[in-house]
């Protein structure tokens, strides 16, 4: 049995790639069956002293940090004119609507009574809660890319008069996600703030809002360059820019992603200057903080810097991955390795290995969806009949 | 030590006055280094 696909690729669906995520995919399912028939404590190590784990650490926060690619590209090319990155803004709108997807499912298979996820905006609404105000703005971001996204899907179906339609809202679309995601981002940071008893004091800080805001930049641009790097090869085919102009924009990428990790440092410091905290980085949590700091923050800022001075591909390539993995980190500290630091060590949080799985089965689930998207749809190329448009 | 919040204030925003002044006056520095290609130097 074989499958074709916009280039008249034909691939047997028996694949290793699809074996493997079939397996993931099913474990998966199973694994939330139970967590939906059963409840949270037959399948996570949650509790009262620890409500929040990977699902949340990973899922939600470190997820939509890691989907800001989105709206960091559409305002660069719509909004600011930078009409080089125009290759990449479809890649990276689609990375961004698949990864709401996924904070909203595992968002799903955290709180349980899917039936009740409407419950803020219809019946009980509480305004003044960054819960809130992140639940409205990744409802209507998430139908935000789910718009930005429609273009391609429109132009697969030949549905000319509404890719049109979609095509004129796109100025309007992108300014209304640079408003959604700055709330959003920065509220997710917001919510620590009643928990200065709980998050450690070098990762408390009443900056933590504009903190979250900026590595999402971070992570977002960094994410758009591992995800060009793996996908410039996976669909080489349909790849329509030169090497030259894929280098170019990755530099490009990489000299923005320098500029914003060098700012992230510098807030940071500002952070442990105003609450006084500089006493705190020669104890054991602040050999860790440092690590996370000097490790995924400074040395990949430095990465890029070099990278793009002596325009080294390789280089940027490996920054993005550790910036990526440190935003990754600064999130799990925040959620639950530097929170609820002081109870005892018995007490404290590990993820169980099926919460590992159902988040490797979400992350599994995206790349397929991509994958079978961008064999598809014009996501890598410019649609022939659509050259205008582009 | 710090006996009052204004001591404790007075002390931090000084010397957050001054990293700041250090950062903007670096931040100077690092954009000349990370630009210095396209300046042809």
């Amino acid at each position: 049995m074989s499958t074709a696909t916009a280039h008249g690729e034909r691939s047997g669906i028996f694949t290793p790639f699809n074996l493997i995520a079939g397996v993931i995919l099913v474990g998966g399912a199973i694994i939330l069956t139970i967590r939906f028939t059963t409840g949270l404590a037959s399948t996570t190590n949650l509790s009262n002293t620890n409500p929040w784990g990977l699902w949340i650490g990973f899922d939600v926060m470190a997820g939509v940090a890691l989907a800001a690619g989105g709206f960091v590209i559409s305002s660069a090319v719509f909004l600011f004119g930078m009409k080089e990155y125009r290759p990449i803004v479809r890649p990276a709108l689609l990375t961004g609507f698949l990864g709401y997807s996924l904070v909203v499912l595992g968002l799903l298979a955290d709180l349980g009574r899917p039936w009740r996820l409407p419950y803020p905006f219809i019946k009980q609404a509480g305004p003044t809660s960054p819960l809130f105000e992140v639940s409205l703005c990744v409802a209507l971001y998430l139908t935000v890319l789910f718009i930005e996204t429609t273009p391609a899907v429109f132009e697969w179906l030949g549905l000319k008069i509404w890719r049109r339609l979609v095509g004129q809202l796109t100025i309007a679309l992108t300014i209304f996600g640079v408003i959604l995601s700055t709330m959003h981002q920065s509220t997710l940071g917001a919510m620590y703030m009643v928990t200065p008893t709980k998050l450690h004091p070098l990762w408390y800080s009443s900056q933590i809002p504009v903190q979250f805001f900026i590595s999402a930049v971070a992570a977002g641009i960094s994410m758009i360059i591992v995800e060009g790097w793996i996908s410039h090869r996976a669909f080489h085919d349909q790849v329509q820019t030169s090497n030259d102009q894929f280098r170019d924009i990755n530099f490009g990428l990489a000299k923005g992603a320098a500029v914003v990790l060098g700012t992230y440092f510098a807030v940071k410091l500002v952070a442990l200057s105003l609450e006084n905290e500089w006493r705190l980085l020669a104890t054991g949590w602040g050999a860790w903080y440092l690590i996370e700091l000097m490790g995924f923050v400074v040395l990949p800022c430095l990465l890029f810097t070099v990278a793009y001075r002596e325009q080294r591909l390789g280089l940027v390539r490996l920054a993005a991955a550790m910036t990526v993995a440190g935003v990754v980190l600064n999130r799990f500290n925040v959620t639950f390795i530097a929170f609820n630091w002081k109870v005892p060590h018995s007490m404290r949080y590990a993820p169980a290995w099926t919460e590992v799985w159902v988040t490797v089965s979400l992350i599994t689930l995206a790349v397929v969806v991509f994958r079978w998207i961008a064999h598809r749809m014009p996501i890598m190329y410019e649609h022939p009949d659509y050259p205008a448009l582009h | 030590m710090y006996h009052t919040l204004f001591d404790f204030l007075t002390h931090t925003e000084g010397a957050t006055y001054i990293l700041i002044g250090v950062l903007l006056i670096g931040f100077i520095g690092f954009w000349r280094f990370l630009t210095e290609r396209e300046r042809g130097v």
